[in-house]
């Protein structure tokens, strides 16, 4: 029993080691002890608000340890530029008060995220050698401040009006179903909820299940089985793989950062949704688009709209003609592919986004494009194109992404497919399973929702179990030998 | 109370316990494809057993390493380049008569070493010392050309390749690089390894047992021809462990016919075409440049009795550091060089070292006895001995690999067990010994490998990135300094 207690209260910690995600152990027994308090306080906005902000904070505790005093700055500033922002009377005032509020927000970001990049950056093309810095990157930092950012923009847009409870505001960003990994919530969405009266029917608990069963597996299964066991080998050394596992390794990571990074998402729409409050969708079956435009509705649709909101329609948008759009267009992807990380990678990747996205719009602009045969062939494409830009999203440096492109272009050696399926059945089972999953009709996950609604609820628990059962199968696997080809 | 709130924590909560009853019910199912673990899941709330310790260390006892001795002696008589400082800080010993003028190490491993990882940081430690200029043997054809950065490596498809993992073909010898290549009309598709069967046939050979049966492999079928000649292309590359250019070339052969010969092109100019000299001999051709070249392409014609071994660059002085990776191979079978080979290689290039650096083909986690193995490695190491009296060898053990037990990653059970396997091959054959594993940092080393930032090992927790493996070199520099500062104290 001692021995109980003590593992109990080591586990409470903050361990850099063991970052709180939402498919561990813990993260089950965090959630069953916040909810079966949570009853008791639900209907009480005022407690409820700061028993919320407490969980929070303590999940972001166990998460990055001393860095939610870093949230919590961040929170601070906005909140005060917020009100600052909107007391001002003059044009210039507001405008003080937002580059304030922009300093401090890329600041923060540029210094936690960038400062490497930066000096590696000006190491390499002057040739200089500065010494790198030994920086902690804070958990959800990119989600966070995107979204205590949204609140001051939103202001001086005079959009929102501000909140004048910093608890409250506190409670907003640190909320922790979205806080490190998103959906980005907007201060518009979910304000508005903090002391609405909250409700919970049986569909919101159904679908919400739907979600975390359906993330959870997204997550747990498919994405990290195969990015250990497969993808990880093959962007690390492509020289060592032929043309055709590299292929096989491509289609497998775009499976994987969609399950990886939809996953996340969908448990904590859902799991929010358990505690009563709405987040928005974030992922909208992204590899049924069937144009580039298309896709980023569907793709992490609450940074694409972050994006578009404030950074693209601010510029102008599409109202100061064709050459400024197009420019709008490039300026927010290459800024949109620099969010995703700090290397000249992601910007290249938010520039290959940005010109398909230019010329998505002439083509989509012809009377062809809209036909159902271009429609699917257009699937096919996009599905191909973004894959192909995953290419440089998912390799060290522009060498790799080279190799991997020339690896594929000449030395594909077809035959080795059939080896390949014999010999990485459990991968091959997963991409497939996985890609047909995502292709189901939409109306399937109705059917799914429905099915749970009417389930008596032991059986929601035993479906539970089953998920948990399968995750600890999934992460307890052996790693996949590598198969040796002989070429 | 808000009770419609309570729903969410009474389905987790009773979830939380009928994952327990599925934990008890479900058994475990063992296959080949995904076998099936019992979930710990009350059952992790007991106190774990401390894991046992003679399955953690190595009861290795240090080794006198006495047949290192003639090589680390030449190592210390080696002219030191101007402005460096030798790898240890020894004396020059009055016994040692004349400083030689090149040292010659043969590094044997799997695919740990392929790209020239390990080797090439070695190398150019060595070069940097001691001089020496090029990166010493390369094969005709390599599964990681690609991969390789020491050298520029491109070749025509129709080559067949020989190796220690081609089941059949005993009767044709390999060459000091593993691997036998005979130009051909015509390239075969790519099949995966099937290392266990090519294990069990050379391990029934040490063992005098029957041999499993080869299945003939219906090769015709998977035959493409192609118009084009064979050929292989160098180009040199100037970076750490590379070269700048080629100075001294040496063409390896053997099986040559009255008419078969090779045409020579350097710095892509004008092809020369030299005959090439008959036999079943080994022989090596000196097809140096006149000036230090950049480049070289060798072409052959593909109806050929020829069998080629490879291209050795270097020069008259230094040290070389062969890179030899065969892929798959557990080690246990150097029979396949002839005796008549090796010891023709050997004329040819003088080797003062060989490293035999294996384990990572053979271990297998429940493994609980290398008896077998041993034997076997017993066995080859006595061809390699009698075919090269005068060469060293030293044996690397295997590094440290962790498996997966239970979520978790820790040291195979079964490597120290095989890293004491090798330590006593080592003991009766009189070689060398060099513990990797204890090098690395022994148990669970392996996870600070994989977690470093950048990694030093690839999240299979077996195999190194570049950066591990210039940690390895390092470790391995580190080792001989050390054995060159042992044996001066013994020497007194």
């Amino acid at each position: 029993m001692k021995y109980i207690l003590e593992q109990i209260l080591n586990s409470l910690a903050y361990d850099p080691n063991n970052p709180l995600l939402f498919n561990s152990v813990f993260f089950l027994f965090f959630f069953i002890v916040v909810s079966l308090i949570y009853p008791l306080v639900v209907n009480r906005s005022r407690i409820r608000v700061w028993y919320l902000l407490l969980v929070s904070l303590y999940f972001y505790f166990k998460t990055s340890g001393l860095f939610v005093l870093l949230l919590l700055a961040t929170a601070l500033v906005n909140f005060a530029l917020g009100a600052a922002i909107y007391k001002s009377k003059s044009k210039k005032g507001r405008r003080a008060w937002l580059s304030l509020s922009l300093l401090w927000n890329l600041g923060s970001l540029g210094y936690f995220k960038y400062t490497n990049f930066i000096i590696g950056t000006i190491n390499s093309l002057l040739g200089g050698n500065l010494p790198m810095m030994d920086i902690f990157l804070p958990v959800g930092i990119s989600f966070f401040t995107f979204q205590t950012w949204s609140y001051t923009l939103d202001i001086y847009f005079g959009k929102l009006k501000p909140t004048s409870s910093f608890k409250d505001f506190a409670f907003f960003v640190s909320f922790f179903p979205q806080l490190v990994a998103g959906p980005i919530v907007r201060a518009s969405y979910f304000m508005p909820q903090i002391h609405k009266k909250l409700e919970l029917d049986e569909e919101t608990i159904a679908r919400a299940l739907v979600l975390i069963f359906a993330g959870l597996l997204k997550k747990g299964v498919i994405a990290d089985y195969l990015s250990i066991n497969f993808v990880d080998r093959v962007f690390e050394s492509p020289a060592l793989f032929s043309g055709a596992e590299i292929l096989m390794g491509v289609y497998a990571y775009a499976l994987q950062i969609y399950c990886d990074f939809s996953g996340y998402s969908d448990i904590a729409i859902g799991v929010a949704a358990l505690l009563g409050f709405t987040l928005p969708i974030n992922f909208n079956s992204p590899y049924k688009a069937s144009n580039i435009t298309d896709f980023w509705r569907r793709w992490h649709i609450s940074l694409s709209s972050w994006l578009r909101d404030y950074i693209y329609i601010p510029l102008g948008g599409n109202r100061k003609g064709k050459a400024r759009q197009y420019l709008n267009l490039m300026i927010t992807m290459l800024l949109g592919g620099l969010w995703h990380g700090a290397s000249w990678n992601f910007v290249f990747w938010g520039a290959l986004h940005a010109v398909a996205l230019i010329l998505d719009k002439a083509w989509l602009s012809l009377k062809l494009a809209h036909t159902k045969l271009m429609k699917i062939l257009g699937v096919i494409v996009t599905f191909h194109f973004v894959c192909f830009a995953w290419i440089f999203f998912r390799s060290r440096n522009f060498e790799t992404a080279w190799l991997i492109l020339t690896r594929i272009a000449t030395a594909f050696n077809a035959p080795l497919l059939l080896h390949w399926f014999n010999n990485y059945q459990v991968i091959a089972f997963l991409i497939i399973i996985g890609f047909l999953a995502h292709w189901q009709p939409d109306s399937w996950e109705k059917f799914y929702q429905n099915a749970i609604q009417k389930m008596p609820w032991p059986a929601r628990s035993l479906l539970m179990a089953a998920v948990i059962w399968i995750l600890y199968q999934s992460k307890s696997a052996d790693l996949q030998p590598f198969i040796y080809f002989q070429f | 109370m808000n009770k419609d709130f309570l729903k969410p924590a009474l389905i987790f909560a009773v979830a939380a316990v009928l994952t327990g009853l599925l934990a008890w019910l479900l058994p475990s199912y063992s296959n080949d494809l995904f076998p099936i673990r019992k979930l710990p899941w009350f059952s992790a709330l007991s106190k774990p057993s401390a894991p046992d310790s003679s399955r953690v260390q190595v009861k290795v006892p240090r080794q006198a390493q006495i047949a290192l001795n003639p090589f680390l002696d030449k190592l210390k008589a080696m002219p030191v380049r101007p402005g460096e400082l030798p790898l240890a800080p020894v004396k020059k010993d009055s016994t040692t008569k004349v400083a030689p003028q090149q040292l010659r190490i043969a590094y044997f491993s799997d695919s740990i070493i392929e790209g020239d990882l390990i080797t090439a940081p070695l190398r150019y430690e060595l070069q940097k010392r001691y001089g020496g200029h090029g990166v010493g043997m390369v094969p005709i054809t390599s599964i990681v050309a690609g991969f390789r950065q020491s050298i520029r490596h491109d070749f025509s498809k129709n080559w067949e390749s020989i190796s220690f993992m081609t089941p059949d073909r005993y009767d044709i010898s390999l060459g000091i690089t593993g691997y036998t290549f005979i130009p051909r009309p015509y390239y075969l598709d790519s099949r995966p390894l099937e290392a266990s069967l090519a294990d069990s046939i050379f391990l029934a050979d040490s063992l005098k047992t029957a041999a499993p049966k080869v299945e003939e492999s219906p090769e015709e079928a998977y035959r493409h021809y192609v118009e084009e000649d064979p050929f292989v292309e160098y180009r040199a590359v100037d970076i750490a462990g590379g070269a700048d250019s080629f100075r001294r070339i040496r063409l390896f052969f053997s099986h040559a016919s009255d008419s078969s010969f090779v045409r020579i092109s350097h710095d892509s100019g004008e092809f020369k075409k030299l005959l090439l000299k008959p036999g079943q001999e080994l022989q090596n051709m000196d097809i140096s440049p006149s000036q230090p070249s950049k480049r070289l392409r060798l072409e052959f014609a593909a109806e050929d009795s020829l069998r080629l071994y490879g291209v050795s660059f270097d020069d008259a002085q230094g040290i070389y550091v062969d890179n030899f990776p065969i892929r798959g191979y557990s080690g246990m079978y150097f029979q396949r060089i002839h005796k008549a080979y090796l010891t023709a290689f050997n004329q040819a290039l003088d080797y003062d070292l060989i490293v035999l650096q294996y384990g990572g083909n053979i271990t297998d986690p429940e493994n609980e006895d290398y008896r077998n193995y041993k034997l076997a490695m017993i066995h080859t190491i006595a061809h390699l001995k009698s075919a090269l009296p005068d060469v060293p060898i030293l044996i690397a053990s295997m590094h440290d690999r962790a498996i997966k037990t239970g979520t978790q990653f820790h040291t195979s059970p079964d490597i120290p067990l095989l890293v004491k396997a090798q330590s006593e091959i080592a003991q009766e054959t009189d070689c060398a010994f060099w513990n990797v594993y204890e090098a690395m940092g022994g148990y669970d080393s392996m996870l600070g490998f994989v977690n470093q930032n950048p990694p030093l090992a690839g999240s299979d927790y077996t195999h190194f990135t570049r950066r591990g493996a210039e940690k390895i070199a390092s470790l391995f520099l580190d080792f001989l300094r050390e054995e060159m500062c042992a044996s001066i104290d013994i020497g007194k």
